[in-house]
């Protein structure tokens, strides 16, 4: 029988987070399924992102995290085995979607009619401020 | 061991603080975008105000008022035989008496006159957005202290008890904004929303007191001082006696100097101890008096 890895619960718990992350991201997709992927995409997920996000930027910002997903993979699987090393993935790849996107189809899709029009250009910025910061911290830790 | 695993749980609060910063940093430049793409001055005056007050809030606690905080409870910690301890199956219990030390704090700054005198600060922006976030005040470190000695009597650790009463209401950032409306009715009920917090900086009668809650709502719900925001009661931002100014000075002072001239003028001690103590709006106050005095006259006519 083989052992029970906490960390493959990890991996999906955090998969469920990033599929309702989607969901939230495509523009339409937020109505969508029916049974199952209703179930897996399920807004509920979402509560995970209150402590997994602000605590994945943290870490990046500390350079304890590579902003590469790939490399974030290769570094916690290298500490805590193969299933870390998933969750680890797929939490950067979740927070960073919170960082570039996801912020501004949630604020679009929940936006008051007055403040649509204002929110048209957000994706844009969204981009714009969520790249500017990875890339602040992906050169600030290839200066060692 | 149990020190080093506080240890932990400290330096781990503190990198989730700093990511939520991130994103407080972002809201703060989203307001800049969006008002300018609205056809508004980026920074209206009531916003600069907000900015100007940032410096009493984290940047002065990061420098010098949460290590007094920290090291003022770690005195009571020391007199108390009761102990918490910090191991990963009681951190759901400090999360869950966070939120209970945050709602105190918060509550006690909106119904005891001396503290709401300086809770009022953040308050009295008659605006509601990203900007209000930064509007800090100057001593709320008081109360943090008086509200959560109790806890750390009864043995909850200071340090992970602090980071915890601190951190889970920052996601209070992400909330201070109008643009976004009512979310999903669970996620409404559970956790503090861009809505239900709007509901709190309202100075509607029918808003006034409600939503203490730091990130979740639960301990409203005990204590009965939830609201939802009603579609036909639309929030009026600010305080029942508005500021009208944006001069950081007159913010900073309002209600301690209408708290010193009730205080001066209240004919008893018993009064001017209601005055600092008692409920906002429930103690002596000059015009109140004022306007009492005529229609007690006019009683006594009839």
């Amino acid at each position: 029988m083989p052992a029970f890895d906490i960390w493959a619960v990890a991996a999906a718990l955090t998969l469920m987070a990033l599929v309702a992350t989607l969901r939230l991201s495509l523009p339409g997709a937020a109505g969508g399924g029916q049974g199952t992927l209703r179930l897996i995409a399920h807004p509920a997920w979402l509560v995970l992102l209150v402590l997994t996000t602000p605590m994945t930027v943290g870490l990046m910002l500390s350079g304890y995290v590579p902003v590469s997903p790939t490399k974030a993979r290769a570094l916690i699987a290298g500490d805590f085995g193969y299933w870390a090393g998933v969750a680890a993935w797929i939490t950067v790849v979740t927070a960073e979607l919170w960082l570039l996107w996801t912020p501004s189809m949630v604020a679009q899709r929940f936006a008051k009619p007055e403040a649509r029009d204002a929110f048209r250009a957000l994706p844009l910025f969204n981009v714009f401020m969520g790249g500017g910061f990875l890339l602040l911290v992906w050169w600030a830790g290839s200066q060692g | 061991m149990e020190g080093d695993f506080a240890s932990v749980v400290a330096k781990a609060v503190t990198i989730y603080g700093s990511g939520f910063g991130i994103f407080l940093l972002f809201c703060v430049a989203s307001e800049l975008f969006l008002r300018w793409r609205e056809g508004k001055r980026p920074l209206h005056g009531e916003g600069l105000a907000n900015m100007l007050l940032f410096p009493f809030g984290p940047l002065a606690e990061a420098i010098i008022l949460n290590a007094l905080l920290i090291a003022g409870l770690f005195q009571l910690y020391h007199w108390t035989p009761l102990r918490v301890p910090v191991e990963l199956w009681t951190l759901p219990i400090y999360f869950i008496v966070g939120e209970f030390g945050y709602y105190w704090f918060h509550r006690a700054g909106h119904e005891v006159r001396i503290l709401w005198a300086d809770h009022s600060i953040h308050h009295s922006a008659e605006t509601y957005d990203f900007t209000v976030n930064l509007r800090h005040t100057p001593f709320s470190t008081v109360y943090r202290f008086l509200t959560w000695a109790p806890l750390v009597l009864l043995g909850f650790q200071p340090l992970v008890l602090v980071l915890f009463a601190m951190s889970g209401p920052a996601f209070q950032s992400i909330c201070h904004t109008e643009r976004v409306g009512r979310l999903a009715p669970w996620f409404e009920w559970l956790f503090v929303s861009p809505s239900n917090h709007a509901v709190h900086h309202a100075s509607n009668p029918l808003y006034i007191d409600r939503n203490y809650g730091g990130l979740l709502n639960i301990w409203d719900h005990v204590f009965g001082t939830y609201q939802r925001l009603e579609e036909d009661v639309p929030p009026v931002y600010g305080i029942t006696r508005q500021v009208k100014s944006n001069n950081p000075a007159k913010i900073l002072a309002h209600e301690f100097r209408y708290l010193a001239r009730d205080f001066r003028a209240a004919p008893s001690m018993r009064q001017k101890l209601g005055v600092l103590f008692g409920k906002p709006g429930e103690t002596f106050e000059v015009d109140k008096a004022a306007k009492a005095g005529p229609a007690i006259e006019q009683g006594a006519a009839a």
